[in-house]
């Protein structure tokens, strides 16, 4: 999964500069930087919800910005999980109901899925019974349901205490390390950041890549930014 | 459409307030439907319901069947009727009826058993009247003879049926020219007969088309006002819902799911209002006083309520327009960049 030479521009500002960026399997990729710097729109190209003015995404080997928006739209579904900041569920849908109303393929057993996460007495339960804990675990288990390739997630621990957003965090990192899934997250939290393999910047569009020494450094300057 | 039903279900007070919103707005619909085919029967039931397809009248009467004389000789085989007000003396009290004259060898209507002088009537021009008493004509002083009663309804007053042997008897008693109202059978000695159908001829009481088109306006702008309260309510539930359909359609999920769920919930809720509407109609005939023209006709109140639900389909076509337009990263918290 690579994107080559992405640029985009959002009301005359360059948002993202001449982007490269590429993400191996089982990799976990956190994208730190301050607000405003691109990081959501970078996202928001990976998880094809927008298209660059610039540049080319390659999943498999092929552009999928030459696909039309119903194509876009089965990758997304099948190739890509997100995790959003809000768990975003759906209150008249029980915890299983969530995932089922996505699930395509049945490749992967939605009620195992949940009992992994530690949701095996929730299945038939409503959001609203939920912690908020839990309610970020059944997102995590819908962005799963259908064995993407990609899981991207935007700050998935910001509504999250310590204890429940590290549990998130490594839920994630799981999904890359055993799974062999691609995991980019975007996130404020430096105390996160140790469970993931690469740490970029972005930074005036740019994207550079942050070492383990830099890290808390980095991340601190982050949180004071945010 | 399991999606549409979970949600209903599962938000039932949402849902269910907004089925007693559509049952009343319906229930406007279909009660001024129960009024208006209340007039009509009131107006015409009796032509409804006789057994003829082509009426010769008259061509100076306008198509009204008390305005029309035909001049014949006396032959009480011919398929002919006759329609006229009367005045009539019931309990001292005077009455108006309106009398048909109908040919007696036929099943055009419900005078075959009658015998010279005798009548049968709506029960509506009173109760106190049994078989065997006389009802004397206030202007002739004919006596008829009451045989039993009939159901029929002219000009908003009560019909009473009788031969037409009875009928150049009246005019014989009266020392009037014979005539009668309408040829009805295949022979015709008018030459320049105006031919009606029984539509035109019901069309043609006086007041008939007035009172309906009027009742036709007031169901068409309900049906309009009442589809575009409906929309509304959707647009502002879907506009309720645009976050987790916006995250839904993120991830990928087929806007046609959520289409069809939405439509699912129009169409059950309107059905269900119109069903529910029919049924309380049928129990407010009951309970109303017979003085009240009021009539359930089923296929009349069912078409009106499919358009209900037809008109109700085209406005949830406005939140489905919603819903294609909403943009996911906006949803989601993003700018739009």
């Amino acid at each position: 999964m690579r994107l080559s030479h992405v640029s985009h521009q959002f009301d005359g500002h360059l948002v993202l500069n001449d982007i490269e960026l590429h993400v191996s399997p089982g990799e976990c990729v956190a994208i730190v930087g301050p607000s405003g710097s691109g990081k959501s729109t970078l996202l928001y190209i990976l998880g094809l919800l927008r298209k660059p003015d610039q540049g080319a995404f390659f999943m498999d080997e092929r552009d999928v910005f030459e696909l039309d928006e119903e194509e876009l739209r089965l990758l997304r579904l099948h190739e890509v999980g997100f995790v959003f900041q809000q768990a975003h569920l759906i209150p008249y849908l029980t915890v299983l109901e969530q995932l089922e109303l996505i699930q395509e393929k049945r490749k992967i057993d939605a009620k195992q899925l949940l009992t992994n996460l530690g949701l095996g007495h929730r299945l038939h339960q409503l959001p609203t019974t939920l912690s908020g804990g839990e309610k970020q675990r059944v997102a995590v288990a819908r962005a799963l349901v259908n064995s993407p390739q990609l899981i991207l997630a935007d700050e998935p621990t910001a509504s999250l205490d310590y204890e429940n957003g590290r549990r998130v965090m490594e839920l994630l990192a799981e999904q890359a390390h055993e799974e062999g899934r691609r995991v980019v997250v975007i996130t404020h939290d430096e105390r996160m950041l140790d469970v993931c393999d690469r740490v970029l910047r972005v930074i005036d569009g740019t994207l550079t890549e942050v070492n383990k020494e830099e890290r808390h450094h980095e991340d601190r300057f982050d949180a004071i930014d945010k | 459409m399991q999606l549409g039903w979970k949600e209903m279900w599962r938000q039932k007070r949402k849902f269910s307030m907004l089925f007693v919103i559509t049952l009343l707005i319906v229930m406007l619909t279909t009660l001024i439907t129960g009024l208006a085919d209340g007039l009509a029967y009131d107006n015409g039931s009796a032509l409804h319901e006789l057994n003829a397809t082509t009426y010769r009248l008259d061509p100076d009467s306008e198509g009204q069947l008390t305005r029309s004389f035909i001049e014949v000789t006396k032959d009480t085989s011919k398929e002919t009727m006759s329609v006229r007000p009367l005045t009539v003396t019931i309990d001292g009290k005077k009455e108006e009826v309106t009398l048909f004259a109908l040919p007696k060898d036929s099943n055009i209507g419900p005078v075959s058993p009658l015998r010279k002088g005798e009548v049968v009537f709506d029960p509506s021009l009173s109760e106190n009247l049994r078989p065997g008493d006389p009802l004397i004509d206030f202007a002739s002083n004919y006596r008829f003879t009451i045989a039993g009663e009939s159901l029929g309804r002219y000009s908003h007053g009560p019909v009473m049926y009788t031969t037409n042997e009875t009928w150049f008897d009246y005019l014989n008693h009266s020392e009037q020219r014979p005539y009668v109202s309408a040829e009805i059978g295949t022979e015709s000695t008018v030459s320049d007969a105006l031919v009606m159908s029984q539509q035109d001829l019901i069309e043609s009481v006086p007041g008939y088309s007035a009172e309906q088109s009027t009742f036709t306006m007031m169901r068409a702008f309900l049906l309009v006002i009442g589809t575009f309260i409906l929309t509304a309510f959707f647009y502002l539930f879907t506009l309720q819902k645009l976050p987790e359909l916006g995250i839904l359609k993120a991830i990928g999920l087929s806007p046609r799911v959520i289409g069809r769920a939405l439509l699912f919930q129009v169409i059950v809720i309107v059905s269900a209002a119109v069903a529910t509407s029919i049924g309380i109609m049928y129990i407010v005939d009951a309970l109303i006083p017979s003085t009240l023209p009021f009539l359930v006709d089923f296929g009349h109140v069912a078409l009106f309520g499919s358009m209900f639900i037809f008109l109700s389909v085209i406005g949830a076509l406005l939140p489905l327009w919603k819903l294609r337009q909403v943009d996911a990263i906006e949803i989601i918290g993003g700018k739009a960049s």
